[in-house]
């Protein structure tokens, strides 16, 4: 069940609800590991406390039931019915004036047991709401409930990761608007599968990938041969690296993997 | 018949020890025109100084050409793939003849070993490659009889001048470094496991910068050092130890785990594009301006990276433009 909570009607002061330490800002996409259902309940009445004074309200994926004056989107149909609604309202609520950001608790759009690829798919589907429409998204998992390997794959294509464990993801690979996505960070051994997941995901949606790479310290042999494997697996894909660093473009032309034929390319 | 061309396949590698400036040209022309009188190509990889000096004793045509080696920069650990490109230039069926003039900047004790470890490694490299041949000419009056003589057991031939010889006590092997010294006591000291990967690459940079490195080489160690942590953490037990010091201005970092590195040219050779993995070592012999490995059984492993001060900021561009690093 989802909901969307309406702005407050006035412009008066917002008391900061609970002990939230963090806030969200227009366009952003955050990863939110909530440690119980009563930090979870507590930080999301301190979002809607700051999405009524700074947006134009907090749409919410949550299963909860709607309070105040809110509206019902179904998921009965899955997450991607879900997720289209999310994009129509907060669409529509743009062209009425208001800018409503996104709460999802991914337990309700998808499950825990599910493949980290599906995860993937819905967050970068989210990260282009954000990233279109300038609107702040989170996603809330609750810690208990997911692995720490999924919870570890799928932070890179967040703007960043709040909440109980801290984020140790070199890199992040997310899309920026309708200009492709960027690649920023360290990519290295450590996060070698949440790389190739979210590349493969990336591929799915943007077969003919561009990475902005103004962000972006360097890429490892292990994530030069992950990108090369996922390209040359997913025929008709293709990576472009823009914008990249002497030591990144060093790195490529010193792999040889360009004089294979590899569908990558790596330009300053 | 030209030397290589009498050995059905694989290096011809003798080295020429000689004195003084007329001894070195007379004995390198007359190794250059027994190739020309073949039809074999010629390169001579020497710097630019002593091209003059050659190029003013042959005639003019195009049997002969000279390399620039400056480019090679100061890593003994590019010699291999630096021949591996020059020779692969030559595909109209000439067998090729260098001359190979390389000398590498000394560090004192801290990397004759190493230096002479890249000349024993050419024949290790080449063993199976199409027949071609290498004089390495050495100055006796520059080293010691004692170095001259280790130099000397990493050639199977010598040159005497005029013609080849067999080096008695050619050493085939395996190739015994020496040991390295320790490093001082107040080296910066970090274990790592897989997690703490972003961790070994911070606390580098942060030496790096704090020592002065620019940006661009700051970036290039860093990422040496993670390929060789990554291979302590999937070959080496799963961790290692990072040490981190200042030595004659030089930037060193040593990687330490409990494997054993077997394969003598690991991260020596060019990979083939088409085969996958197998670049980290490669990547961190390009980036860095000396690797010093020591493995062994029951003794683990010891990867020593240099970086120098800057003195040249567009080196590695410059090097991977020529293809050096390719």
């Amino acid at each position: 069940m989802s909901s969307i909570r309406s702005p407050i009607p006035d412009n008066g002061p917002v008391t900061q609800a609970t002990s939230q330490t963090w806030e969200l800002t227009a366009g952003e996409h955050v990863c939110w590991r909530a440690g119980s259902i009563h930090e979870y309940a507590a930080g999301r009445d301190a979002l809607i406390a700051q999405a009524d004074q700074q947006a134009g309200g907090l749409l919410i994926l949550d299963g909860d039931p709607p309070r105040g004056v809110a509206h019902e989107l179904g998921t009965s149909h899955g997450p991607d019915a879900a997720l289209t609604a999310v994009r129509e309202r907060v669409h529509r609520a743009r062209r009425d004036g208001r800018a409503p950001w996104v709460l999802a608790s991914m337990e309700q759009l998808t499950s825990p047991d599910a493949p980290v690829a599906e995860v993937v798919a819905i967050e970068l589907e989210l990260a282009e709401l954000a990233a279109d429409t300038r609107t702040g998204v989170v996603c809330a998992y609750r810690g208990a409930l997911w692995r720490p390997a999924v919870l570890g794959d799928i932070a890179p294509v967040h703007s960043r990761v709040v909440g109980i464990t801290p984020d140790v993801s070199g890199f992040r690979l997310r899309p920026t608007g309708a200009h492709g996505y960027t690649l920023e960070g360290s990519v290295g051994f450590e996060s070698l599968r949440a790389f190739t997941t979210a590349l493969r995901g990336a591929l799915l949606r943007s077969p003919n990938l561009q990475l902005h790479c103004e962000q972006l310290e360097l890429i490892d042999a292990a994530a030069w041969r992950a990108m090369v494997e996922t390209v040359a697996a997913a025929p008709g894909t293709s990576v472009l690296l823009k914008h990249t660093n002497e030591t990144v473009r060093a790195a490529w032309l010193m792999s040889g993997y360009g004089d294979a034929g590899v569908a990558v390319q790596v330009q300053p | 018949m030209s030397e290589a061309s009498a050995a059905a396949i694989g290096l011809l590698h003798m080295i020429y020890p000689y004195a003084g400036t007329q001894q070195y040209v007379t004995g390198t022309l007359a190794y250059i025109e027994q190739a020309r009188s073949s039809g074999a190509a010629v390169l001579i990889a020497a710097p630019a100084e002593r091209h003059d000096a050659l190029r003013a004793r042959l005639a003019a045509d195009d049997a002969v050409s000279f390399l620039d080696t400056t480019a090679l920069g100061r890593n003994p650990g590019r010699l291999v793939p630096a021949w591996q490109n020059w020779i692969a230039q030559y595909d109209d069926g000439r067998v090729v003849h260098g001359v190979n003039d390389v000398t590498f900047p000394s560090r004192g004790d801290a990397d004759s070993s190493d230096a002479r470890y890249a000349e024993w490694l050419l024949n290790l490299a080449f063993a199976k490659a199409p027949a071609w041949s290498l004089l390495c000419p050495v100055d006796t009056s520059a080293h010691p009889a004692a170095a001259i003589d280790a130099l000397t057991r990493c050639h199977p031939l010598v040159w005497d001048g005029a013609a080849r010889q067999p080096v008695a006590d050619y050493l085939t092997g395996p190739y015994a470094a020496d040991d390295l010294p320790e490093p001082p006591a107040s080296a910066e000291r970090l274990t790592y496991r897989l997690g703490d990967l972003p961790t070994v690459r911070a606390a580098v940079a942060r030496f790096a910068q704090l020592n002065g490195l620019p940006v661009r080489r700051t970036r290039e160690l860093t990422l040496a050092v993670s390929e060789v942590a990554t291979n302590s953490i999937r070959y080496g037990g799963g961790g290692g130890t990072m040490l981190l010091w200042t030595q004659d201005n030089a930037l060193v970092c040593e990687l330490r785990d409990d494997g054993v590195i077997t394969d003598p040219l690991v991260g020596q050779l060019r990979p083939s594009p088409t085969r996958l993995g197998g670049r980290g070592l490669w990547f961190v012999n390009q980036f860095c301006d000396l690797v010093q490995l020591r493995s062994a059984p029951g003794r683990g492993t010891r990867v020593r990276l240099w970086i120098d001060p800057p003195s040249d900021p567009d080196r590695t561009a410059r090097e991977v433009a020529a293809g050096l690093g390719r």
